[in-house]
């Protein structure tokens, strides 16, 4: 799941993705940005996010766990 | 459709200027013409001047049979049952306090606790938010499903009251520099105001997309007033994630943003440019745009087809406010045949307080003032007088005196006015002013800083448009961790995106301040 997250999230950042890279800080990414990047979070993993949801992305762990999260209850 | 120049002279003709003689003009000249549309395929929905005038009406109707000068507010994604509710709210004189869905229900229920609401209406995506702001029993609640129900009887309904426009009609919450919001509060003749005359300064020639929230005055000054008054229609995007696509299918002419909605599509474009290897055509282009441009010839939107498909085709106009704007953004956009019309407001001032016109447009300056605003400075500081100026603060007569010091705002923005033109050069006073038109009290998240254990002083300030948080910690502590619980509480816009760590105290001033 990292490494899928990271391939996309790495397209909007110039900074190192780890686990624990807080998303608006270390890589600098912008509400704009996380909305383009949510979307693409949809297509690739067939899910759909609640805007509300995002405002609880804080780290790139939070995505992980929420990703993991949706896509064993979509199974 | 009715043309520019007549509906233009049906306006002038207003006797008194306030919302609902705004909404009328155009329902008696334009019943037909469409005003909203939402929603997308078989739930797509067209409003037209007249539907949405008698649901206003019919709302306004319900709502005074049963409240008079109370506080309503409002807490919901942009929809047109949002827009429908803040008129009918004034009409029916009351008073609307819209809320930011994206603060913390503790912090919203102290909101609405604090400017007294009786009641909240709220759209479903925060059913459970209103169920915090009710709890206790002292605030009232309507959904906007039932409010569809009541809007869906509207039949020509007679609601003749007319409220005092100069007394309060909305309190806007507003970042201080003291931590605590401030709660702004606008008559029905400020905010008719403000957008009566900056949609004179600045009309509008097509239909637009609205996407900024709409509990910023300037959403609703221009994005919904404005566009009204216009003739135009302005469909209602579902939030920033729809944006790119929702330019795509609605091909607006024009739209209202904030500085970081540019900067975006800018960043999107050389990023496109990149990965086609079409950075150097992209260049080229943009030089040739420039000297055709110099000697008469205009073939920008040509050029720059591909661009301009992108964004729906017929963008034009770029009405930007809410933060400093790089003049590198306005030429970009000028190069590739888009206007960026930049601006200055403040809430306060309900909020346009200057804009740059079609006929002028001066680099790095905001504009002139509005038609019905005089702007000077004393001290530096960019003071504002006119009938677009706030009432005061609500319950904070001591702030509010000072702010409205000899009759001028004082608005806390370091400028100067020069040929009629306004420019900024940064703030008096310590309040964050990000790109997406969000102001955040640096003192607020210092106060929530200093709630750590570890910490020792604090200061937190703005740099490169990200928040730093400078911290001065006991035994050399690393915060890192208390720091990320903390985002965790704060709406992603006040969060602090970088701790910097001092080995040694902060200089002070002689009375043991922190030197900033």
């Amino acid at each position: 799941m990292f490494e899928s997250v990271k391939g996309i999230l790495e397209n909007y950042t110039e900074y190192e993705v780890r686990e624990d890279s807080s998303l608006m800080g270390d890589l600098a990414l912008s509400s704009f940005d996380m909305a383009a990047i949510v979307a693409e979070f949809e297509d690739k993993f067939s899910i759909s996010v609640h805007d509300r949801d995002i405002i609880n992305f804080v780290t790139v762990k939070d995505i992980i766990n929420y990703l993991e999260e949706k896509t064993s209850s979509s199974n | 459709m009715l043309k520019t120049e007549d509906l233009q002279r049906y306006y002038r003709q207003i006797g008194t200027v306030d919302l609902r003689s705004i909404l009328e003009v155009r329902v008696a000249h334009d019943p037909d013409g469409i005003a909203y549309i939402y929603g997308e395929g078989e739930t797509h929905t067209e409003k037209s001047c007249r539907q949405y005038y008698d649901e206003v009406i019919s709302l306004a109707s319900y709502l005074h049979e049963r409240y008079q000068h109370a506080k309503i507010a409002l807490i919901g994604e942009n929809s047109y049952l949002w827009i429908v509710s803040f008129f009918a709210t004034i009409i029916s004189d009351n008073i609307i306090v819209p809320l930011d869905k994206d603060l913390p229900p503790t912090e919203l229920k102290e909101l609405a606790q604090r400017s007294d609401c009786e009641l909240l209406i709220y759209s479903q995506t925060y059913a459970d938010v209103a169920e915090v702001l009710c709890e206790g029993g002292s605030l009232a609640s309507l959904s906007m499903p039932e409010i569809s129900n009541i809007v869906a009887q509207a039949n020509q309904a007679e609601f003749t009251h007319q409220r005092d426009h100069e007394d309060t009609c909305a309190i806007f919450f507003t970042s201080g520099t003291t931590g605590k919001p401030k709660g702004v509060m606008l008559s029905d003749k400020n905010i008719s105001h403000d957008s009566y005359y900056s949609a004179f300064d600045l009309w509008l020639k097509g239909d637009s997309v609205l996407t900024l929230p709409l509990h910023h005055t300037f959403s609703l000054a221009v994005g919904v007033i404005g566009a009204y008054m216009c003739g135009h229609a302005v469909y209602i995007s579902k939030g920033l994630r729809y944006f790119a696509g929702d330019l795509v299918k609605h091909h607006p002419f024009s739209i209202c943003v904030v500085p970081l909605y540019l900067e975006t599509i800018y960043k999107r474009i050389w990023r496109q440019a990149k990965d086609t290897g079409s950075e150097g055509k992209l260049r080229w282009g943009l030089r040739i745009s420039r000297t055709l441009k110099k000697l008469g010839i205009d073939v920008r939107r040509k050029l720059f087809k591909e661009i301009h498909d992108e964004l729906g085709g017929k963008l034009t106009d770029i009405i930007c406010g809410g933060a400093f704007l790089d003049q590198d953004y306005i030429d970009f956009f000028d190069d590739i045949g888009i206007n960026i019309y930049n601006g200055y407001g403040i809430t306060e001032c309900s909020p346009i307080v200057s804009v740059n016109r079609a006929e002028k447009r001066v680099p790095h300056s905001v504009g002139k003032p509005m038609s019905c605003l005089e702007v000077i400075t004393i001290n530096g500081e960019i003071c504002v007088r006119g009938d677009a100026v706030m009432l005061g603060y609500y319950g904070d007569p001591h702030t509010s005196h000072d702010a409205l010091a000899g009759g001028w705002f004082h608005t806390g923005d370091l400028g100067y006015v020069d040929d009629g033109y306004v420019f900024i050069q940064g703030r008096k006073k310590n309040l964050i002013i990000l790109p997406n038109g969000k102001n955040v009290s640096a003192e607020e998240l210092e106060e929530h800083l200093e709630h750590i254990d570890a910490v020792s002083e604090v200061v937190v300030r703005s740099e490169n448009d990200r928040i730093v948080a400078e911290v001065y910690c006991k035994d050399g502590q690393n915060v890192d961790a208390e720091v990320e619980a903390l985002n965790r509480k704060l709406p992603p816009y006040k969060r602090i995106a970088e701790v910097r760590y001092r080995d040694t105290e902060f200089p002070k001033t002689t009375t043991q301040k922190i030197k900033r």
